[in-house]
Formats: structure tokens, sequence, C-alpha cells
């Protein structure tokens, strides 16, 4: 280091030829060669050169030059006994050389300084001065260069101050500014040091070394933007560092190193790449790798991170192994939540850090990888092992319910509570104390152990009123009730939510199924409250449809259809604007018009419902809609549109219950429209796909119309009497009048009466069907010869119905009875 | 038009030998060789096979390999000052055909240089850029050694990305950068930036920038222009606190200038968004 000064201050050679041969022979060529070993720093070398020239020309010349040179050279390798004996020699046997006198006086004094012999220096130092006092800059320059070399600090500061403050015109000013600089630069006195710095002067030779030197100052400072300014304006030529040094080298790479400081990736990264390209032989490059490797990391470009530490570890094997650059890729894509890449790494670095910090922190991340893939199985092996690992290490609490929460995951509660109560018994200040007494209560219930469960679920809430999951507690604690059947308590723990709560993300479900709660509790009314309350609250609810479904199923089984109709008037009012609830509300009011006796009102709600939804074109109705469409079209004789209309739906919707009644509607509409093979063609379809249909008797009884219709009496036959004798409901009085009239077309007129009369007498509330069977049978009574019977027959039939279009033929029937 | 004469086709080291002229004052077209040696004659045509030409003084007709060719020597020919004449009166197809004759005689080589550029630069102006491109890519590819091939390039890139071509743009513009001549280096770097920019690649935008504003920072007024471009990427990337640091050095950096003026707008357009800059 500072080799100019050594150079300005002993050495004024005389100057031999410019080229220097590679073999130095003559002793002319060896004094080069070794001159040029010294400029360039290469001591070692230059000390054999001398030495080959001192042995080899005893008489030559350049002797006593040599022997100084030498003495310089051995001073630098630190051996300073033979560097004295050689000044000593050329004091003694060549005194008569004037022009050597100086050199030698300083470099002996340089020489004693060295080797600690202070007294002997400064008796050389103050001969010199008191023969000469002029010499007074050139000592106290030299004596701070030799104290600068020992790097002592404040000698050196004291003897280059004086010299400056003493001989501010030397020619050697500018040296000894920039050294005492140095000097300040060394002890940390930065201000001073750029103080000086910036004092020498911009066209000076030393102004490129003075910016670089306030660039590194303002870098040790953190001023990055000020060390930026100053680095980017160095020139490669370096009057201290000597040719073999370019100052842009160092400027760049310390530049990039500011950059990085700054947080500023891109140009870090930019001065990096070309900093390799631009010195491919750089000492600095494997600095440069590291700073690119890290600049990648921190930029999340992972691939281009490896690839530079690829290069990096060629460059320097055992620093890279150091570097722990598995892990670091690993946290790169664990940042940006590449967590597959992460593991990939993660279980890289683990055998490669074994025994170190970054062991635990990458088996704690790898855990927290699997964990965010939800890979839960793995998950919960790698936390085991961290716990096990690390038990008393602060993360454990954290990972142990990280370790529970995944153990749960994966339905494996009875584990999951293992750990949940480990962390409950051995951390009980822990941050997740309430999602532990939570998730233990949750564990429970999923085993289905209810005591357990309520026991932590309503400790939860004592211990944490205010915690935000006391709803859901409370929801699950109804719930835990409600799967038991207990319907009365459930209904207790929803309405706490529905008052207490109304806001919380649970209040809807726990309103809902408190309306159900009180149905199942056989509280209808209170039922039918609570679920309008429902709808009333969450109109845009997804169990909005459920809960008029269940509405209707009230109304339906106590028969209260007036009020039902009133209800659902009202609710279509409120939700007239919601088309996903209408078509449910409309289909439900329809049905309940239909069955209070009121068809006209359940066409016109079905007409509106099917012009408000272009005859569910776009979108399917629901079931009890459908039903009532397909019913109220076949009865005011629009069968083709009917047939249209579910062909369309059929074709559109794949949903069971749409399906079912979609058939059914259909067949019904076919049988309007007397298309007997199509009609019995659905019936068919229907009982095949859905054997337990709630429509099986209806269609049946379809299938045998379509029979009896198309004259195929035999097998009418078989399926009247399949539903009379396996239905109980308004299919079978209808059945049995078929039957009789099938048996009659047979010619089988005492079974055919026997049906009729039974018809009769057990349906006789049903009048249309009463009457005809009483004409039947009074018929079959004629075929049969029984006469008077038959007349009496007619004559019941006349005075039962007499308004009947029945009593009108039984009277002419009578009256030609003789 | 040559038959009749005796033609012999001779290789580079033989025509080096029998060839051998002192250079003298120009008298006719001269192929100056890479070893110095002058051949003087009138040139026929100059392809992939090498330059044709007739010796002065013999009825000789030999070709050079494009190989040792140094360069041509040659007055205007009569063919290229037509062509400029019709060029500057905007008679852009008649120029053509007058820049292809010479560049038919000449290549690449000295007036044939200037004639692919201007041959090009008619395509141009008459709408035919894939004509021109074509030309562009014809010199590049049967003169690649030349000293005027990133010249050529650059000017290739510049109509690429004019014509949306951006990929096409950064591959030109890429070759330059890579050649040993380093003097359209930061050229090079910009257009590449631009072309990222048009297409939206901001970071890669953001990282040509940067490589004139911090590797050519000498460049004074370009890296200024970079160094701002820079700052608008950073904003497009969402940086936009990198984005306020980049204008204000500029402003510190070069102030007074118009880039510096710029800047100042940007730095009132961030802080005024109401947005803290991230």
């Amino acid at each position: 280091m500072l080799k100019s000064f050594v150079i300005t201050a002993f050495v004024a050679f005389a100057v031999f030829g410019s080229a220097i041969p590679v073999c130095a022979e003559t002793d002319g060529e060896l004094f080069a060669l070794g001159e040029s070993q010294l400029n360039a720093g290469q001591y070692e070398k230059a000390v054999k050169t001398f030495q080959t020239l001192i042995t080899k020309y005893p008489y030559s010349k350049q002797l006593p030059y040599a022997l100084c040179n030498q003495a310089l050279a051995y001073i630098e390798t630190k051996e300073y006994q033979k560097a004295e004996v050689n000044f000593n020699k050329v004091n003694k046997d060549f005194a008569y050389m004037k022009d050597l006198t100086q050199k030698v006086q300083y470099g002996l004094a340089e020489c004693y300084l060295r080797m600690g012999k202070d007294d002997r220096a400064n008796q050389i130092y103050n001969d010199m001065l008191s023969k000469d006092p002029k010499k007074a800059p050139d000592i106290y320059f030299s004596r701070g260069l030799a104290y600068y070399n020992q790097k002592k600090w404040d000698l050196s500061a004291n003897f280059l101050k004086k010299m400056i403050e003493s001989y501010p015109s030397d020619n050697r000013i500018l040296e000894a500014k920039f050294m005492l600089a140095g000097v300040y630069k060394e002890q940390g006195k930065n201000l001073m040091a750029a103080d000086i710095y910036r004092s020498i002067p911009q066209d000076s030779r030393f102004a490129n070394d003075a910016r670089f030197s306030l660039g590194q100052i303002a870098l040790k400072d953190k001023e990055y933007a000020k060390a930026i300014k100053y680095f980017r304006t160095v020139k490669p030529r370096s009057e201290i560092y000597g040719s073999g040094t370019d100052l842009t080298e160092i400027a760049r790479y310390q530049m990039a190193a500011a950059y990085y400081e700054q947080g500023r990736i891109y140009e870090t990264w930019v001065i990096c790449e070309d900093f390799l390209e631009r010195y491919p032989e750089s000492k600095m490059r494997k600095d440069v790798c590291h700073l690119l490797v890290i600049t990648y990391l921190k930029k999340g470009n992972a691939d281009a991170a490896v690839q530079a530490y690829n290069n990096y570890a060629k460059l320097d094997p055992e620093a890279a192994k150091k570097m722990n650059m598995n892990f670091f890729i690993a946290e790169s894509y664990f940042e940006k939540g590449e967590y597959k890449e992460a593991i990939e790494y993660y279980k890289k670095q683990l055998p490669e850090s074994k025994g170190t910090e970054l062991y635990e922190k990458g088996l704690a991340k790898l855990a927290e990888s699997y964990f965010c893939i939800d890979d839960y199985g793995r998950a919960a092996e790698v936390y085991k092992e961290y716990i096990e690992k690390y038990p008393e290490g602060e993360s454990v609490p954290y990972f142990a319910f990280r370790l529970a929460y995944a153990l749960a995951k994966k339905k494996d509660y009875t584990e999951a509570v293992k750990y949940y109560k480990m962390i409950e018994e051995k951390y009980p200040k822990s941050d997740n104390m309430e999602d532990v007494t939570f998730n233990i209560g949750w564990c429970y219930s999923c085993l289905g152990d209810t005591a357990q469960a309520q026991s932590y679920y309503k400790k939860f809430m004592e211990k944490f009123p205010e915690n935000k999951l006391v709803p859901a507690v409370i929801y699950e604690i109804g719930n835990t009730h409600f799967d038991k059947g207990q319907y009365s308590s459930a209904a207790e723990y929803y309405k706490q939510i529905a008052d207490k709560y109304p806001d919380n993300e649970f209040a809807q479900a726990a309103s809902y199924r408190l309306g159900i709660s009180y149905l199942y509790s056989a509280k209808r009314d209170d039922a039918l409250i609570e679920l309008k309350k429902f709808l009333d609250r969450n109109p845009e609810s997804p169990m909005a449809n459920e809960a008029i479904r269940t509405i209707y199923d009230i109304y339906l089984k106590q028969k209260k259809y007036t009020e039902g109709i009133m209800t659902f008037r009202e609710l279509a009012g409120v939700y007239s604007g919601q088309k996903s609830v209408m078509p449910e509300l409309y289909g439900c009011l329809a049905n309940l018009q239909y069955l209070s006796g009121d068809p006209a009102a359940a066409a016109a709600t079905v007409r509106e419902l099917l012009t408000a939804y272009n005859d569910f074109a776009d979108t399917p109705p629901p079931e009890a809609a459908a039903s009532i469409i397909g019913q109220v079209l076949v009865d005011t004789n629009e069968g083709s549109r009917a047939v249209e209309l579910f062909s369309g739906i059929l074709s559109k919707y794949k949903d069971d219950s749409l399906e079912e009644v979609s058939l059914f509607s259909r067949g019904r509409a076919y049988m309007s429209l007397k298309k007997w093979r199509d009609a019995a063609s659905d019936f068919a379809e229907l009982l095949s796909r859905y054997p337990k249909t709630k429509y099986a008797s209806r269609a049946k009884l379809g299938i045998a119309d379509s029979y009896y219709y198309r004259d195929i009496t035999s097998e009418a036959i078989v399926y009247y009497k399949d539903v009379i004798d396996h239905y109980k409901d308004d299919t079978t009085a209808e059945a049995m009048f078929q039957l009789g009239n099938s048996l009659f077309m047979m010619y089988k007129y005492e079974e055919a009466l026997a049906n009729f009369q039974r018809v009769a007498i057990l349906y006789s509330h049903r009048d249309n069907l009463a009457s005809a069977s009483l004409l039947k049978a009074g018929e079959c009574q004629e075929k049969l010869g029984k006469n008077k019977e038959a007349k009496e027959t007619y004559e019941k039939l006349v005075a039962k119905y007499p308004k009947s279009d029945e009593a009108a033929k039984a009277r002419e029937r009578a009256g030609s009875i003789r | 038009m040559i038959s009749g004469k005796k033609i012999v086709m001779i290789f580079a080291a033989a025509v080096l030998c029998a060839a051998s002229i002192p250079a003298e004052a120009i008298a006719q077209d001269q192929i100056k060789m890479k070893n110095g040696n002058i051949i003087k004659g009138s040139i026929i045509k100059t392809d992939k096979s090498g330059i044709t030409i007739e010796l002065a003084g013999e009825k000789a007709v030999i070709a050079v390999p494009l190989g040792n060719v140094d360069q041509l020597i040659i007055e205007a020919p009569v063919s290229f000052r037509t062509a400029e004449n019709r060029y500057f009166a905007k008679d852009y197809e008649k120029a053509y055909a007058d820049y292809m004759e010479t560049i038919r005689k000449y290549g690449g080589y000295s007036y044939g240089e200037d004639a692919y550029f201007k041959a090009a630069e008619c395509q141009l102006k008459l709408g035919n850029v894939d004509k021109a491109i074509e030309l562009y890519n014809t010199y590049i590819s049967d003169y690649p050694g030349s000293k005027y091939a990133n010249r050529v390039r650059m000017k290739l890139a510049s109509v690429m990305a004019a014509k949306g071509d951006y990929d096409g743009a950064v591959k030109a513009y890429d070759a330059v950068i890579r050649s040993k001549d380093e003097a359209q280096r930061p050229d090079a770097y910009f257009g590449t930036a631009e072309a990222y920019f048009a297409k939206g690649s901001y970071e890669q935008a953001l990282v040509n920038y940067l490589k004139i504003a911090l590797l050519y920072y000498d460049k004074g007024k370009t890296a200024a222009e970079a160094k701002f471009r820079s700052g608008e990427c950073y904003e497009k990337i969402g940086e936009r606190k990198m984005a306020l640091e980049t204008y204000k050095e500029i402003v510190d950096e070069f102030p007074k200038s118009e880039v510096a003026a710029r800047s100042e707008t940007k730095i009132k357009e961030i802080e005024n968004s109401g947005e803290k800059a991230k």
C-alpha cells in the first residue's frame, strides 16, 4: 500500500532503457528488472534479482544502487537486520557516492523505526537536521511516512501536520495531505479526512484517488447516495495504488454495494452483471458474484440466484458452502408463496446445515411449507420432528398448535387433542390459548364426545367472553343438541345468537335452525314466526328457498290453506324483486290456492310465474312450482304447452326431483292430449328411474288408463288392480271405477257391478264418481236381467245426486224399465 | 458483357502475389487488400463469391474473395450520383433502381454501403417497410464483419420497432450490444429499453435504461434521459418510491436541464397524487 510514497521518497534511480528483457543477463538488465519488481510490489523477487546482480557482478557500478534497493525490498519483507547490513555497507564502502548518502540515511532511519529503535532513528534524523536545516520538510515527510507504514497513526499524523503547516509550498505537500487524510481515515476521523480529500485540487494527479477515497468514506458512513456520486466519477488511474490497479473496477463494485444497501436492487443487478463481463479476471469477482446472488435472492429471482451461486461456488467453494444457499433459495421461494419449490430446497438444505441455527429454521419452514400446500400429513410429521428436537424452542407452542391443527385437518382428532392439551398444560400463557380451547371443543365434537365438547365450549365462553368465536361456540353447542334430537335445548342456543349477535356470520344459520328446531319440537306457530323472521332478516340467504318450503309444509300439514295463501302473498310482496326466490314462493302459493279449491287463482298465479320466467327457459323451476304448473295447464286444456314446457325442462336441467315431477307432468299432459303411448312411456320411465316416487299410484293409474283407452283391457285391469291393492289414496276410487268399466267391456257384469257398488258406497262424497258408478251399476244390473234392482239403483241415483248429469240419464233408463 | 475477355479466377494467395502493384494516385477503381496491396481496374460486380474486376491495362478479369478485401477506393460511380439526384428530387422508385445498380457493382463497399442505406430509405419512403428490412438484413448477412454493420443493425432495429415488431428490434439491438465495437452500445441499450417499454415489459426496459444511466454516466444527456425513463419504468411496475427517488436524483445531478424540469413535474405529480409512495 502507498507504494508511490515509497518510491517518491526513496527511489530516484538512474534511468535505464525502457525495455526490460524477460531473461536479464547483464548487470544493467538485472538492475532494471529488480527495480521494476520493487515498483510492482514484488519484494521477494526484487531481493533475489538484486542478490544475483550483487553476486554475479561484484564490481559493477550498479552495486551500491543494488544494495540500497535490496535494502528497501528487505524493509518491505520485514527483514530489517538484512536491510540495516546493506545500508551500513553502502555507508562504509561507498561513502564517496554523495547521491546515495541521503537515501541511505533515510533508509536506515526507516529501518530503525520499523525495528522499534526509535532513538537511533531520531538520532539519524536529528544529525541530518543539524547538518542541514533545509532538510526539515524531507525529514518530517519521511518520518510521517515511516510511521504511516508502521500504522503508528498518531505519530504519523504529528509529523505530516508539522510538514503541511510549516512548509505549505513544499512540492510534496499534496502527497503529505493525502497521506494525512489516509491517517484520519484509518483513525475513523472521517470528517477530517473528507475535509482534506475535498481540499485536493481537481486538476491535481491525486484528484481521482481523492474522489475514490471520499466515496469510501461516504460508504463507511452509510451515506450511500453520496458514495455513489463520488464512485461514479472515478477514473481508472490511481497515483496511490499504482498502475496495476484500476480504481474504476473497485469503485464500481463499491457503487453496487451502495445501491444494494439502498435497496436499489435493479441498479445493483445491472452493475454487478456488467462488472463480471467487464472484469473477467478481477480479484473482486467472487465478491461481486456473492453480491449478485443476494441481490437476486432479494428480488425473488431464485433461478438467476442459483445460476449466480454456481458461478460463485466455482470462484470460492468454501465461502459458497458457508452461504447456505439452498436455505436462502428456499426462503426466496417461500416468500413468493411457491411452497413446492421451497420444500425442494429446504430438503436439500437440512442435511447441509445439521447442528446449525439454520437447521432449526429450515425444519420449521419445511413444516410451514407443507402446511401451506395443505399437505397436513407431512406437515404434522415435520412439526413433530421439530418439537422433539427443540422442545425448549421459543416457537414450540406455535408449532404445536400448527401440528394439532394439521392433525385435526387430517381428521386425527385424538392426536390433535393430545397436542392442544399439551399447549394448554405447558404453555397456558400462549397467544393461541383461545383458539386452543375452542379447537379442543371442536375436536371432541368431531369425535362425538358431546359432553367433553360442551365442557370445552363452555370453558371457552367463560374464559374468553369477548372472543369473536363465542357466537360460533354457541352455535356449535346448539348443533350438538340439534344432532341429538334435543330441539328445545338447541332452540335456546340458536335464540341466543339470533338475539345477541344478529350481525354475526352464524346468525343467519342459527335463525333458520331455530325455526326448524321449533318445528321439530311441535311448536309450529313459533316455527312459522321464526322462519318468517329469518326471511325478513336474510332475504338473500341461500337458505331462503328451504325456509319457504318449510313454511309451506307447515301450512300444508295443518291444512291452513287460507292463512298460508295470506302469508305467501305477503312474502311475494316482500320478495317481488328477487328472482331466485319467486318461483318457490309462487309455486307454494299456487299449490295452496289449488288445494283451497280455487284453481282459477292457482292458474292465474301459474301464468304470472310462467310469464315472469319466460317458461323457465333460462332457470329451472322449483319442484313445487313445476308440479302445480303441470296440473294447471292440464286442467286448462293446455296440454300441448305443458308437453313443450316439460320437454324443455327435461332437456335443459339435470336435477332428479325436477326430472321426476317433469316426467309425471308431461305424462299427464300427454294423457290430456290422448297421446296414450307417449303418456305410458313417460309414466313407465318415471317408475323405472324413481321406483319410490310419490307419483307412483297416479303413474300406474295413467298406464292403466292408456291401456284402457287403447282397448287393451286385460293389461289395464292388471294395473288398476295394482293401484287398488297397493295404494290407499285418491287414486284408489278412480282405479276401482275404471276396473269396473274394464270388466264391463269384457262382459263380466257381475264383477263390474261389485266394483261400481264399492265406489258408490266407499266414495259417496266424491259426487261425480259416485253418481257415475251408480249409473254404471244400474246398467250392469240391466245386463244381468235384474231390472228391478236396476230401477232401484237409478232412483237412488236421482234421489242422491239430483243435479248430476247422470241423474237425467238415470231417469230415462228407469222409465224405460218395465 | 465480358464474353470474349480472358477470365481468370484467381484466389486470394495468387492475387496477392500476382497483382502486387504499389499504391499511387487513384486512376480507376482500386481494391485495397488487407495485406496492403492494391489492385487497380474496373469493378464489374460484387457478390458473395467476391469482387469481379477487370484489371487495368490487361484484358483479364479476376475475382477477389471478399475475405481479403480491406476497402474499395473508387470515385463516386455514375449510378450512385444519378441515384442521389433522383433521391433529392423525391423520385424514389428510380433512385432505388440506381442505388441497386451501385450495390450490384460494389456490394457493401464504399459507395455500395451508402447505396444499401439509401436503397432501404427509398423503400421506406415508398412505404415498403418489409423490403427495406430485407435490404438491411441482406447487408448484415453478406457483410457481418463490416465496420458499418452495427450502423445497419441500429437502423434495422429502429425500423422494426416503428413497425411494432419489438422482439425483432430487440434482437437487432442485441447483436449491436454483443459486437466488439462498443461505440453504439449505449444507443443500442436505449433502443432495447424503448422496445421493451413499448411492448409493456417494463422490468426489462428498466434494466436496459439503467445500463445507460449507470454504466454510461458520462454520456450526459442520454444518461439523463435514460434515468428519467427508468423513473417512468419504476412507476409502471408500481415502485413509486423508487420512481420518486430517481426523479429527485435527476434534479440533483442534472440541474437546470430540460429533463430536470420534466422530473420536477413528475415529482409534483407523485407527491400530489394523494397516494403514499410505496
